[in-house]
């Protein structure tokens, strides 16, 4: 298993005009380590629907690549969305599903199928033409650049220590700027980002 | 912009001109779970410069994207309004409400102003038997009567519930409810549906 370290701070060593999209229990991290115009916190939202909104703004944004970490009990809430990930054949998009088996900011209760689902076999089975897992450190950040360039759509299963982040907020409390203000004021922001309007 | 007139042999004039207009609106996706009411207009759009997979062939095309789920469209429409696009949704009334927490999470939350086009499952039932679905409160014993269908019944209160404005469009040749409500979600940044009670066939 990977430490959320492991996964974003290689990840953030690479990234350059990526849009990334973030939830659950990597907002925060990832928030920590990045402070880009283009990270969008999908937090305060809506339960299992940040890989859509994802896909939304990577059909929107052809010629940008977007990269969305999905936590695995948010994809379990929407599986159908990998096949319509593989269905739009959005080769700008990129899914991280991050695999530990809770549902971590609101407890750590275990997910449905934790341990069991095989979710690079359910993106496969959706149609996603390249699908990576990696449930060690070997060979993901020496995979990176190949995930950041490759045709999608990408899936990349990865197998992630359990953590203990809370519940999200959107306050001044928050220590991340993307987690500062309201989802609205940082959708407006994110937008003028994406199009300069 | 496209011809207001349908095509011989093409789909229908109301059906066509409703795509008309959403391409003249500037919508640039069309995110929808078909149902049969839906059906005409989504096969008037093909008569428009854009291919059944979606994948717009004009630079005015308004792209079909097929969801599996509504509140996955919701999720989806959100996205391509973030990445700057100008996305409308098309799902059943049914849909609506599986896609409760999608629009209050989405689209509510974010301020994003998405034209919601939602068709009227129960309506026509409700009518035939006089009623206003409308008037009726929404108790037992209305939800579990088999000669009403008991989401004509929930619609409307579930959009004041989640604070969602809505019109109706009960003329097929009068589209003037679509350009009202584009234009009052565009003002007020917040999705706006309109409740499509009319046939398009």
């Amino acid at each position: 298993m990977l430490t959320k370290d492991q996964l974003l701070l290689p990840l953030a060593a690479h990234r350059r005009d990526e849009v990334v999209v973030t939830s659950m229990g990597v907002t925060r991290p990832w928030g920590r380590i990045s402070d880009h115009d283009l990270d969008f916190a999908s937090a305060d939202s809506s339960m299992g629907h940040t890989a859509d909104l994802a896909l939304g703004i990577a059909l929107a944004q052809p010629s940008r690549r977007v990269i969305c970490l999905n936590g695995d009990g948010s994809m379990l809430m929407n599986l159908g969305t990998l096949v319509t990930i593989a269905e739009s054949g959005a080769r700008n998009f990129v899914l991280f599903v991050l695999e530990n088996g809770t549902y971590e900011i609101t407890g750590n209760q275990p997910i449905p199928g934790a341990g069991r689902v095989d979710f690079p076999g359910l993106a496969r089975a959706a149609g996603f033409p390249r699908v990576y897992s990696f449930n060690r450190d070997v060979g993901y950040e020496a995979t990176l650049p190949e995930i950041l360039t490759v045709e999608g759509p990408v899936f990349v299963g990865v197998g992630l220590q359990r953590g203990s982040e809370g519940p999200i907020s959107r306050s001044s409390q928050e220590e991340s700027r993307y987690l500062q203000t309201s989802l609205a004021h940082c959708a407006e922001q994110f937008r003028k980002a994406m199009i300069g309007s | 912009m496209a011809s207001l007139t349908s095509p011989p042999d093409g789909p229908s004039p109301d059906a066509y001109r409703l795509a008309a207009l959403l391409q003249s609106l500037g919508i640039t996706h069309l995110v929808t779970v078909p149902d049969n009411t839906s059906a005409p207009i989504l096969g008037a759009l093909k008569h428009f410069p854009v291919s059944a997979s979606g994948a717009g062939e004009g630079e005015d095309a308004v792209r079909l994207l097929y969801a599996t789920r509504e509140g996955e469209g919701i999720g989806l429409a959100s996205g391509l309004w973030l990445g700057g696009a100008h996305p409308a949704v098309l799902i059943q009334n049914t849909g609506l409400l599986e896609a409760g927490d999608a629009l209050r999470g989405t689209a509510s939350r974010m301020g994003a102003p998405i034209l919601l086009l939602v068709t009227c499952r129960g309506y026509p039932k409700a009518r035939d038997l006089g009623i206003d679905p409308a008037e009726l409160e929404v108790d037992r014993d209305v939800l579990v009567r088999s000669d009403l269908d008991s989401v004509a019944h929930m619609t409307e209160p579930t959009l004041r519930a989640w604070g969602i404005p809505y019109v109706f469009l009960r003329e097929p040749g009068d589209l003037s409810p679509v350009r009202d409500a584009f234009l009052q979600a565009m003002e007020e940044k917040r999705p706006v549906a309109v409740l499509l009670d009319a046939s398009f066939t």
